[in-house]
């Protein structure tokens, strides 16, 4: 049978011979690091934003692109922009100076960073992703580097410059952990950030992260739901924990004069799993009698800014104390997330406060007072729940997750941008029988990124993400052929949207829960219903419609 | 006296294993600089798993190829060249010193084959894993749709 389609022989070696990578054809021995080629292929770029998204956000250079293309049509004069900018961010950014000026390359950060460790790429590795900034620094704001351009390292800014900038700076996903063991203290995640800012000036971006920017500008959440819709999805779960528990929970929206304002990722409002999570904070509430209110305009904690510009981020993040302010509320809760914690603890406080309107946190139902939030007034729901089950307010059964054997993937924010690691596993313990722990160097402050922070979540990213991810799978993995893990427990939106994927592929029949999802499971609720399923709808082990013993 | 090639590649296997993992690392992005990976532990310790199943048909290929595959997969290399590992691993087989009764290649070419489903399953999953992502994102407004 012949094929009229089907390429010649001679066709198809000349098509490979084309097409394939270069970096397969040439011999590259001997060649200096930055020498390598940069290879944009299917699975290794994100798309870029789209025109719109940049025309509303008022963003520079919108237009068409790819990042295979020859000419990505940068604007006139980007070498100055870039020059200038670079300029005004080492005067303002005091720890960018820094940084740039005090690495020895000693290499303790080299085989830290989840990107090299799951890809081998040498580029990957936190000091060399530096270096590829910092040879331009030390050309253009060095003049001895300058003058001894070989010996020192420097090189000139071009096009092929930008691109590895491209390539290396959106697959570091900011998670910090090369920052906990240099020991000059230097962090790649904030090197990160100025190159980012400074790609941003001339147009080359990642639509995954600029259109929920533009989103969250426009409606205050990153998929841009309207409030209506927002009530209703959140409406729509609360007859979900009906159907389970039998309980009608009636959370307030926009409410003037309630005590406290809840603000969640909005992942938790409208995607798989984080809706379960959602479920567990609003059967929670219910069980202690809290009195808050969510809010249709601050409706997102997430914060695509961070990854974006200061700027920007600060504009995002200013919903959140206006809607304190508007409300009348006394303090902020935050529900379970990564990056926004970061936002929330290092920067809020001086970027959008003092928020003096707002009340030093107390939990109305214990009493204890959260030092700790007395500057940026907004508490960690991990910390509320680990203090309500310390002074035993909740009515917790535990073994209604006995159909889960879990771990704790520490998210990298929560755990290096603000320093909690025991809290989680405190409530953990005490809403599941089986616990187990991932090796020490993957958990706590030597935790593992799940590969698609920062903004890397795209699905065009996909085989990229599952290399940078390798190393938590790794670890996932281990737990599961000692212990039978099969449930990983995080208390981050973007962990819960991206670990599903990675563990689907490394490590298959292992599932992602929220730990406040597991509180839902757990809590007895007065006037429940005979619980059966979780709140997943799945069947709990030992509570089957049939047990009379319970 | 021939002797079966399974017999000469056990008795060197050390350096054969070290040529072929050189062999194999050096299509990672990094090349030798890899050597430090994760991914690059990883890859060795299949292959040390895949030579034992080559050689010892009474052991089960499935497992090995099947973690090795999903290794190369998802790395910066074409399928043509993740594949040819068994290839590379034939041609060194081919030179090692001694006489064999009988070629290595039907049991490298079997394998090869198996090595493709493997690898054409774990792309499947990559693709399957964007369609649910993308699902998973809009759980409520496709909730609200079926209803």
């Amino acid at each position: 049978m012949s094929n009229k389609y089907a390429l010649k022989p001679d066709e198809l070696k000349k098509e490979f011979e084309q097409k394939k990578p270069r970096i397969l054809k040439e011999n590259l021995a001997g060649k200096d690091w930055w020498d390598l080629p940069v290879e944009f292929r299917d699975g290794n770029w994100c798309f870029p934003a789209k025109p719109e998204v940049l025309e509303d956000l008022h963003f520079a250079n919108p237009r068409k692109w790819a990042a295979t293309d020859k000419d990505w049509q940068l604007p006139d004069g980007w070498e100055k922009i870039i020059h200038d900018g670079m300029k005004d961010r080492l005067k303002r950014f005091r720890s960018f100076k820094v940084f740039m000026d005090s690495c020895v390359r000693c290499g303790a950060c080299a085989d830290k960073c989840h990107f090299f460790l799951g890809t081998g790429d040498p580029k990957n590795m936190p000091v060399l992703r530096a270096e590829l900034v910092r040879s331009v620094y030390r050309n253009d704001f060095t003049t001895f580097a300058k003058i001894l351009k070989n010996f020192s390292g420097s090189r000139t800014l071009t096009q092929d410059v930008i691109k590895e900038w491209h390539m290396y700076f959106y697959q570091c996903t900011e998670c910090r952990r090369c920052s906990v063991f240099c020991p000059m203290g230097i962090d790649t995640a904030e090197i990160t950030m100025m190159v980012r800012e400074l790609l941003n000036l001339i147009g080359v971006n990642n639509n995954w992260i600029l259109a929920p920017v533009a989103n969250c500008n426009r409606t205050g959440n990153h998929l841009g739901i309207e409030p209506h819709t927002f009530e209703q999805n959140i409406m729509s779960l609360v007859d979900d924990i009906e159907d389970v528990t039998g309980i009608r929970v009636n959370p307030t929206f926009n409410r003037k004069g309630a005590e406290i304002l809840f603000i969640t990722p909005s992942g938790d409002v409208f995607a798989d799993p984080g809706v379960y999570t959602m479920m567990g904070y609003l059967l929670l509430f219910h069980h202690i009698g809290l009195d808050y209110t969510i809010s249709t305009y601050a409706s997102e904690g997430g914060n695509f800014g961070m990854f974006t510009s200061n700027e920007m981020m600060k504009k995002i993040n200013a919903k959140m104390y206006h809607e304190a302010k508007r409300l009348g509320v006394k303090w902020i809760l935050g529900g379970e997330c990564g990056h926004m914690w970061r936002v929330v603890q290092q920067y809020m406080g001086t970027m959008n406060g003092p928020a003096d309107f707002l009340k030093e946190p107390v939990s109305p139902i214990t009493g204890t007072k959260f030092t700790n939030a007395k500057s940026t007034k907004m508490v960690h729901i991990a910390e509320f729940t680990a203090d309500l089950i310390k002074h035993g307010k909740l009515k917790l059964d535990p073994k209604r997750n006995d159909h889960l054997r879990t771990t704790f993937h520490d998210s990298c924010n929560v755990a290096r941008g603000m320093g909690m690691f025991e809290e989680p596993r405190y409530v953990l313990n005490k809403v599941c029988n089986v616990f187990h722990e991932m090796p020490e160097n993957t958990i706590r402050e030597q935790t593992f990124c799940c590969g698609s922070g920062s903004g890397l979540n795209a699905e065009e990213f996909m085989d990229t993400r599952m290399r940078g991810g390798f190393p938590r799978a790794s670890a996932v993995a281990h737990v599961r052929e000692k212990h039978k893990v099969d449930s990983l427990v995080t208390i981050c939106a973007i962990d819960r949207a991206s670990l599903p994927a990675l563990m689907r592929y490394w490590n298959p029949g292992v599932l992602v829960y929220g730990l406040h999802e597991l509180v839902g499971n757990a809590l007895i609720m007065q006037g429940e219903k005979k619980r059966t399923e979780d709140l997943r709808e799945n069947p709990m082990a030992g509570f089957e419609e049939d047990d009379d013993d319970e | 006296m021939t002797r079966a090639w399974e017999q000469i590649v056990n008795e060197n296997r050390k350096a054969l294993l070290e040529q072929w993992t050189t062999s194999v690392m050096a299509m990672l992005p990094g090349g030798s600089t890899s050597h430090g990976s994760m991914v690059a532990s990883a890859i060795e310790e299949e292959l040390k798993a895949l030579l034992d199943a080559v050689t010892d048909r009474t052991m089960q290929a499935a497992e090995p190829i099947m973690r090795i595959t999903r290794i190369l997969a998802i790395q910066d290399i074409p399928p043509s060249k993740s594949l040819s590992i068994l290839f590379m691993l034939k041609a060194m087989i081919e030179e090692l010193p001694g006489e064999c009764d009988h070629p290595c290649r039907d049991r490298l070419e079997e394998l090869t084959l198996q090595a493709f489903d493997s690898y054409m399953k774990h792309r499947e999953t990559i693709c399957q894993i964007k369609y649910d992502e993308g699902r998973r994102k809009m759980h409520m407004a496709l909730r609200r749709v079926e209803a």
